[in-house]
């Protein structure tokens, strides 16, 4: 009883400060609907255009907005299509200049001025084959006007009615390998559970400074003076972090469903691994609660390390998208693995039994962190 | 060396200081006495330059004090009730950062420093960051802050305030030896025994006035208050209250079943004599009080209010 | 002035003896952009190397003319190709990773195009590289147009004057009606390790300049400010002085961020007189915010924590950890309201090599949030002294 009374102290002062309320309700719902609008669908290119009043540069525009691989935006005039291409807000631009047909008239080559960043030339090809696909008659009527001496207007309608209306080459696409983000998971399904990892842990380890006042401000000594036992007191504070862990992880997955019709899997199964990260972050944030001595410090700290960790560990970049090593060492974090837990439950549909081995680090994880931060804080306060 | 003329200073409604007048000589300790809330700090405040007056000046050393400038300051050192002081930092760097402030440096800086850690015996711990000090090492610090730049006027705000005892009488002897090196000490305190011990005139605030100035004794008799001598013992009350009613200078005497109490001018003259008449009635005298007419009477008689609440 | 520098050296003494500042305003930003650039350095978009293979199984002249196309590409560095043998030859590549797409030349695809039948080209691609599929497919499509355009030539002509044919001139050139002209552009975009590097040190500069600023309510709350204000020194020179310190705060912690992160994971901050000129404003916005925030709180703690939902909100909307919005779009309009989006759009503005005024008007920007938010800061703070 008096461990849950401590615990529900710890719990309460924690709700209580305003700001927190920031930090552990509102910024991880706004980050999963930031990075769900931003990134859930898949990325496709923007390209950028200005487009003159020309039959020819209008006909080119139209094939540019029909193409499945690029988005278009079009820019008013080259100087801010250049000063977007130069700042990555487009990944490649296309200026069709005015008097595109007098030249095609002429028989000449129809410039099409192309913008890249050096390392994105890439989609020059895309944009190529679009154009190509405009310019077939132009190239027609040029060779025939210049062979038959029929007028290049003249040659240019005769070809424009002889298009095929069927592709000579057909371009087949197809794709092998099994996708990595399925098709059915929703656009925030795969933030929620990143964002749920990452908070649960930069709360449990920013909130170690409530701990370290609690040492500080001799809270923990007058609970000593009381007939309360050490391990009763360790084991309150340990109680606390989790209260607070697990609160903050309930509402994410609660919020989520409700706002986002985000998905997390068997219900049982996801509230046993909650309960294991939770266990997780509790441990980690009582270890620094009683490492450290100065709050400010540990709460910049605590935010570096959950900040770090969340990264490595797949947190902010899905792991599948790592390099094999990399995936290895994000495997040393407890969040690569509680990842793996809710995506085996997620896209798998996975029970407790598929989650089994996530679970079983986790708890190992917890209890490991866990004993040390327990005997740190045991001679913390009773010395 | 201190002359404030009606300060007056309100906050929204709330009339915090209303026309106070307050004169310091050199060498000379004043005490302000007044509850909390009396307007004691908001007075010391614009003394020391804080805050600057609805209405009213303060000159110090014959210097005019404003908030807005920082002239004159030099003149006065201030001792807040807060203890103002980095806990990072050591007692020598506290002290060497606010002499640098007061425009020391130096030599002399550094030998003032020395100096005045061995007034407030903190000598051996000057090295020690002062969040490691005990709440009286820490109070004896925060005096010697005040006087590190020999101010002429020293202003102390409660400076016992949580203080223990021991640590209480050697700020009050520092504070003694300060006025007899010839400093004008303004002094506010809630502990009656305070003012009694070390001031030469005691200012009465209540309500954001003066209510009432002078020496001790001026005060006592401005309320015109007598000794209470209380015998305890056995016999005839009925007896012994006529028979000490008839000493000259006993003005007023009443019994209850173990004590009499008399209202006398004077005891210290009359006891004797009210002592022997007692005995003569058949009193058989077991203690004897003598409670002499004090501020804190004066004080409640004054304001209708207890100092400690 | 002299009693500004008094105080704001003691100031700066009690941080370093505290080390929370350096903590927060050094070791935290680099530790993080060298882990985030670690782990996302490699895969931001724009660094994309197309892997692709070819199987030609026609080997006709059609098909060696469409890989000439795709050596062509090779050789300007676009792509990489690899010929295989076999359509599992290079199924199996694409499934170890080695390929991002691979393009199939089944036979009699040279026959059919000379007889004027119908003809397929396979792109194979890995299902998590779509955007590399769809290029492969655009490469395999502009060739198709080319072959299909020379034909279209030859009806034309055909349809104009059927006894014309065959005609002297070559059909091909049909194909070349048009260029794709390579425009200059100059570079205005971070490279990844600078991102993040001058992400996270503008995001932390927030809180590191807190230290400054929001002393003054420590002052206040330890009763120092009183024994401050009773001393003989001008009243402007305790705020003056804990501004002061923010700035130097600042200054420190982006300098030693600015050499670090580029000793160390090779960040590219610019010409280093345009980065001083963005620190300095960056600085000056930060330091200007902080004090508003420090002017509104009542205490210290309630200063760091407001303090902190402003620096972590506009540090979210500049873009400090992921670009915000996409094109230009409202969520990328609405992120020039944080200086942060500021500092790394200045940053970007000297990426390519550019001089030092290319950063004036980032700095320019970051100057208004200075006033718009120091002006009312100082009125504030200074109101709040008289009390």
């Amino acid at each position: 009883m008096k461990v849950l009374a401590i615990g529900w102290v710890n719990t309460k002062r924690m709700l209580r400060e305003r700001s927190n309320l920031f930090f552990v309700f509102i910024l991880p719902i706004a980050i999963v609907l930031l990075v769900g609008a931003q990134f859930g669908g898949e990325f496709t290119p923007l390209i950028g255009v200005v487009a003159a009043d020309d039959p020819l540069a209008e006909a080119v525009l139209d094939a540019l907005g029909d193409e499945e691989a690029i988005d278009v935006l079009t820019y008013p005039e080259e100087t801010l299509l250049v000063r977007a291409v130069e700042r990555g807000v487009v990944q490649g631009g296309v200026i069709l200049t005015d008097g595109m047909w007098e030249v095609a008239a002429r028989g000449e080559p129809i410039r099409v001025e192309y913008l890249a960043r050096p390392d994105q030339q890439q989609l020059r090809e895309v944009v190529s084959s679009l154009v190509a696909r405009v310019m077939a008659p132009v190239g027609a009527a040029q060779y025939a006007a210049r062979h038959t001496g029929a007028s290049f207007k003249e040659a240019f309608e005769i070809a424009q009615a002889l298009l095929p209306s069927e592709e000579q080459i057909e371009v087949q696409v197809a794709t092998v390998g099994e996708a990595l983000f399925p098709p059915t998971l929703g656009r925030f399904d795969l933030g929620a559970s990143q964002q749920l990892v990452l908070f649960v842990f930069l709360t449990a380890l920013a909130g170690s400074s409530s701990l370290i006042l609690t040492r500080r401000l001799g809270l923990s000594r007058r609970m000593l003076s009381t007939p309360t036992g050490v391990g009763t007191i360790v084991a309150g504070e340990a109680a606390g972090r989790f209260g607070v862990a697990l609160t903050q992880g309930v509402y994410i997955m609660v919020a989520t469903t409700l706002m986002f019709g985000v998905g997390w899997g068997d219900p049982l199964a996801a509230v046993a691994l909650l309960v294991a990260l939770s266990a997780v972050g509790a441990a980690a944030g009582m270890l620094m609660g009683a490492t450290f001595d100065n709050d400010q410090q540990a709460s910049g700290i605590g935010v570096m390390v959950a900040l770090g960790l969340g990264a490595l560990g797949g947190s902010m970049l899905p792991m599948e998208l790592f390099s094999p090593t990399m995936r290895t060492v994000a495997h040393l974090t407890p969040h690569a693995w509680a990842l793996d837990g809710f995506a085996e439950l997620v896209r798998h549909d996975g029970t407790l039994v598929d989650i089994a081995g996530e679970l079983g680090v986790l708890f190992g994880y917890a209890a490991v962190i866990g004993s040390v931060a327990a005997w740190r804080l045991r001679k913390a306060i009773t010395t | 060396m201190l002359e404030a003329r009606g300060l007056c200073k309100s906050y929204g409604d709330l009339v915090a200081v209303d026309g106070v007048d307050l004169v310091v000589a050199a060498g000379e300790t004043y005490g302000l006495l007044g509850p909390n809330g009396a307007g004691k700090t908001t007075t010391i405040s614009m003394i020391a330059g804080l805050l600057e007056p609805d209405a009213g000046e303060v000159v110090v050393d014959g210097r005019q004090i404003t908030a807005r400038s920082p002239k004159g300051k030099e003149a006065i050192g201030l001792v807040p009730q807060e203890l103002a002081i980095y806990p990072d930092l050591t007692a020598a760097e506290n002290l060497a950062f606010f002499g640098r402030l007061y425009g020391l440096g130096g030599r002399e800086l550094a030998a003032r420093v020395d100096q005045v850690l061995e007034v407030v015996g903190l000598a051996d711990r000057r090295d020690d960051l002062t969040k490691e000090f005990s709440g009286g090492m820490k109070r004896r610090l925060n005096i010697g802050l005040g006087l590190l730049h020999s101010p002429k006027l020293l202003i102390l705000d409660e400076p016992t305030v949580g203080v223990d005892p021991q640590s209480r009488n050697a700020i009050l002897e520092s504070v003694e030896a300060l006025a007899t090196g010839g400093i004008a000490v303004l002094y506010t305190t809630h502990y009656m025994e305070e003012a009694e011990r070390l001031c030469d005139r005691v200012g009465i605030i209540d309500a954001g006035r003066i209510v009432a100035e002078g020496t001790r004794r001026e005060l006592v008799s401005l309320v015109g208050q007598r000794d209470r001598v209380t015998i305890g013992g056995s016999g005839d009350p009925m007896a012994t209250v006529a028979a000490v009613g008839s000493v000259p200078g006993v003005v007023e005497v009443t019994s209850s079943d173990h004590t009499i109490e008399a209202l006398v001018e004077g005891a210290s003259r009359l006891l004797p004599e009210i002592l022997a008449k007692a005995t003569a009635a058949g009193w058989n005298v077991t203690s004897v009080q003598v409670v002499e007419p004090n501020l804190e009477a004066v004080f409640l008689h004054l304001t209708g209010k207890a100092l400690r609440d | 002035m002299r009693s500004t520098f008094r105080i704001a050296a003691k100031d700066l003494q009690l941080r370093i003896r505290d080390r929370s500042a350096v903590i927060i305003g050094v070791v935290t930003p680099l530790v993080l952009a060298f882990v985030f650039n670690l782990v996302f350095g490699g895969s931001v978009e724009g660094d994309v190397d197309l892997s692709y293979g070819v199987v030609d199984l026609d080997d006709s002249v059609i098909s060696h003319a469409f890989v000439e196309v795709l050596d062509q590409l090779g050789e300007q560095g676009l792509v990489t190709v690899d010929r295989f043998d076999t359509y599992e030859s290079a199924v199996a590549a694409l499934e170890s990773g080695g390929l991002d797409a691979f393009f199939v030349l089944d036979g009699g695809l040279g026959q059919a195009v000379t007889t004027g039948g119908r003809a397929t080209i396979r792109v194979v691609g890995d299902v998590d590289a779509p955007t590399s599929t769809r290029i492969a497919a655009s490469i395999a499509k502009r060739f198709a147009i080319g072959v299909e355009t020379v034909g279209l030539a030859l009806t034309t002509v055909q349809a104009i004057d059927p006894g014309m044919l065959p005609l002297g001139g070559d059909p091909t050139t049909a194909a070349g009606s048009f260029e794709i002209v390579e425009a200059a552009t100059a570079d205005r975009q971070l490279d990844p390790a600078t991102y993040f590097a001058a992400g996270m040190a503008v995001f932390f500069l927030f809180f590191t300049v807190q230290f400054g600023v929001a002393g003054l309510l420590e002052e206040s709350r330890e009763g120092t400010l009183a024994r401050l204000l009773a001393a003989p020194i001008p009243r402007w020179s305790v705020p003056t002085a804990k501004a002061l310190v923010s700035f130097l705060l600042g200054v420190v912690a982006m300098s030693v961020l600015a050499f670090g992160t580029s000793l160390i994971m090779g960040a590219r901050w610019g010409d280093p007189l345009g980065v001083a000129v963005l620190v300095v404003a960056g600085v000056t916005a930060a330091t200007s915010i902080m004090g508003l925030v420090a002017a509104f709180a009542r205490t210290p703690e309630g200063a760091g924590n407001l303090g902190s939902i402003i620096a972590v909100i506009l540090g979210m909307l500049g873009g400090t950890f992921f670009p915000l919005g996409r094109g230009e779009d409202l969520l990328s309009k609405v992120s020039l309201v944080s200086p942060h989006a500021w500092f790394l759009r200045g940053l970007g503005d000297l990426a390519g090599g550019a001089p030092w005024h290319a950063a004036l008007p980032a700095a320019g920007a970051m100057l208004v949030f200075a006033v718009a938010c120091g002006v009312p800061a100082a009125v504030l703070l200074g109101r709040r002294l008289d009390r």
